[in-house]
């Protein structure tokens, strides 16, 4: 087997905030192989849209002097890169799509200019091809009559053709890692599945792998082969989709699932977690779930707990992890 | 006999689109909705962005006033509500936004959010408010000590309880819920989901709750209305809707539905293009350009509502 695509060593990303450097991220691994699609889930203020920033070097300024860790795209190190090496790379080779189609996009460009710049930046081809294909990468994802609407402002289009376009822009260049974070949240479930349909389209013609960053299991479902749990800055458990769902080994998994209502059966009531998740500044010693698990022992609230390997390519952040994962 | 607290008439709202003086058109926001909420019950209503959900809401708490038709509150219509009347309307139907960050005053205490409706709602004393305000907080699972704070000092979710808390200060019979746990992260939806759960059960309380998430819809309602376009193309109990849906656009929203689980087979998303604009919408069936099961008919003739099961009605030729 070859070398994962990306792979990302014990990454941590601090911020300092009165005195304080809070662990945004905080030491979490994972890999990323060509032509598959990785989970990371996670409710607000676990970390994944930070993590997300990291793997393309975009995390503000202030949070560098308390970021260490490897993030390997072919072996080459992101975090260490020089910045040109790094913007010839960024669009190109990686790629990212991002929640909020009207913050990504300009009001005043038509979309087709938007596109272009993106063959412009990289010198792609000549000024003149530019513009034919701004309306292929239209084309591409399936928006109609593209030879018309490479013209048009982004206030013209729907919310779920603006996103389109986004995708169109990461997508010109044929990337092979596309890093996509919460891009369907903000639409319509009928506009959302066409959406996550033409990613998986392209993902099949082209090959190229995705980080999918989202707090939602319907679209982890969907979309990925492997996920990963954030947890308070943490990877608390990674797995296989099918493990995942049907023997996680981490508790916070297990209730998070529980947490969700479902579509195909009728529950009186939902098993839900207590608490909230700790803030950056108030995490606990030991295991930072500890305080919201059913089932926390002494020992959890004081040591932290080790990586277990459950079973291959599957492990947990855990002391106790659920009996009927590990048998 | 149950109580309906809650009924519209062909209710309709159109807006006028302008461009200076000179009328574009007229947008058909909501058109001839016919609805009834009863007692202690909770009827989910469906529908995409533009549909007409947030403009139903304002007509049902007379934040707009009706192009025609009528809202009524347990029989008797707004307009004809005497001033007494009304302000016991506005007692009884409370509502509850999504965003817990602009729904509260940042320059209000927690005490004064509360109250709010009890002070401009009813004739309590001031002691009798405090002890209210206390009350309803500790039924939402807060302290009362924390009415002496600042919304900015709470969590999202916390924020969303003081949001209840003041919608159930002034003794409510109606909540209406639009759209109240989608901005939430999964652990705290679960438990605003259980805590509104407990609280119609223990006060009988009716809820319209409006959310775009089919299986919170499942989990909360008792009957589920689908609206498409400014119309309800769908209503029944919620078993006979998620178990068969029969309008065409019902079918695709329950395809268009995130699995469960990796092993669910994925439908491809059968419903192509997007909602056309309210503005121009299509003659006769208004899905019927969408619509993979259209007959040659349904672009000229609008279906009526048609009962096909007890309880359970829909508009499309198909039945």
């Amino acid at each position: 087997m070859n070398a994962p695509m990306l792979q990302v060593r014990n990454l941590t990303v601090g911020l300092k905030r009165h005195g304080q450097v809070l662990r945004l991220v905080d030491g979490i691994s994972f890999d990323v192989q060509a032509g598959e699609t990785l989970g990371i889930v996670g409710e607000s203020g676990s970390g994944k849209s930070t993590t997300a920033l990291a793997l393309m070097r975009l995390t503000p300024r202030s949070t560098w002097p308390h970021t260490s860790g490897q993030v390997l795209f072919d072996g080459h190190d992101i975090l260490l890169m020089e910045e040109d090496r790094l913007r010839a790379m960024r669009g190109r080779d990686i790629s990212m799509v991002l929640q909020d189609p009207m913050a990504s996009l300009n009001p005043v460009f038509t979309v087709g200019k938007q596109i272009e710049e993106a063959f412009a930046v990289h010198n792609l081809c000549a000024k003149a091809e530019r513009r034919s294909l701004a309306i292929e990468a239209l084309r591409r994802v399936r928006i109609a009559t593209p030879e018309q609407r490479v013209d048009d402002y982004p206030h013209q289009m729907s919310g779920g053709m603006k996103q389109r376009v986004v995708g169109a822009i990461a997508l010109a260049c044929q990337p092979r890692l596309l890093i996509a974070d919460e891009p369907t949240t903000s639409l319509d479930v009928t506009i959302q599945a066409q959406y996550l349909d033409l990613l998986k389209d392209i993902q099949r013609e082209s090959g190229m792998s995705m980080v999918f960053i989202t707090h939602d299991f319907g679209v982890v479902a969907r979309m990925c082969d492997r996920v990963c749990v954030l947890y308070a800055g943490q990877i608390v458990e990674s797995a296989p989709v099918r493990t995942i769902f049907k023997n996680p080994a981490h508790w916070y998994t297990r209730a998070l699932l529980d947490s969700v209502p479902q579509l195909h059966t009728k529950a009186e009531r939902l098993i839900s977690i207590a608490g909230t998740p700790p803030q950056a500044d108030s995490r606990s010693r030991g295991c930072r779930f500890a305080s919201r698990c059913t089932n926390a022992q002494a020992r959890c609230l004081i040591e932290p707990p080790p990586l277990q390997e459950i079973a291959a390519n599957h492990s947990a952040l855990c002391w106790y992890p659920r009996e009927s994962a590990t048998s | 006999m149950t109580t309906t607290y809650l009924a519209t008439r062909s209710l309709t709202k159109h807006f006028e689109v302008k461009t200076g003086l000179q009328t574009r058109g007229i947008v058909r926001a909501v058109d001839g909705i016919d609805l009834a909420l009863h007692e202690g019950e909770t009827l989910g209503l469906v529908g995409e962005s533009g549909c007409g959900k947030t403009t139903l809401l304002r007509l049902l708490l007379n934040l707009l006033p009706p192009s025609e038709g009528t809202v009524s509150f347990k029989g008797c219509d707004l307009p004809a509500l005497s001033k007494q009347e009304l302000r016991e309307y506005r007692r009884a139907v409370q509502p509850v936004f999504q965003n817990p960050f602009s729904s509260l005053d940042p320059r209000m205490r927690v005490d004064r959010i509360v109250s709010e409706p009890l002070r401009v709602n009813t004739s309590l004393g001031s002691i009798e408010v405090a002890a209210r305000v206390a009350e309803v907080l500790r039924m939402v699972g807060l302290h009362a000590s924390d009415a002496e704070k600042y919304p900015h000092e709470f969590s999202g979710g916390q924020r969303q309880r003081i949001a209840i808390a003041r919608a159930l200060a002034s003794e409510p019979r109606v909540l209406i819920l639009d759209e109240a746990v989608s901005s939430q992260d999964i652990s705290i939806r679960a438990q605003i989901l259980n805590l509104l759960k407990d609280l119609q059960a223990r006060f009988g309380l009716s809820y319209l709750f409006v959310a775009h998430d089919l299986s919170t819809v499942r989990f909360m309602s008792d009957r589920i209305s689908v609206m498409y376009l400014g119309k309800i193309v769908e209503t029944g109990p919620t078993e006979s809707v998620c178990r068969q849906p029969r309008h065409p656009y019902t079918q695709a929203l329950f395809d268009a539905c995130l699995p469960d689980d990796p092993e669910f087979p994925t439908k491809s998303s059968a419903l192509q293009g997007e909602v056309p604009s309210p503005l121009d919408p299509p003659p006769g069936c208004r899905f019927h350009p969408r619509c993979p099961r259209a007959l040659a008919t349904c672009s000229q003739a609008e279906p009526l509502l048609k009962e096909i099961a007890p309880g359970h009605t829909v508009a499309c030729a198909l039945y």
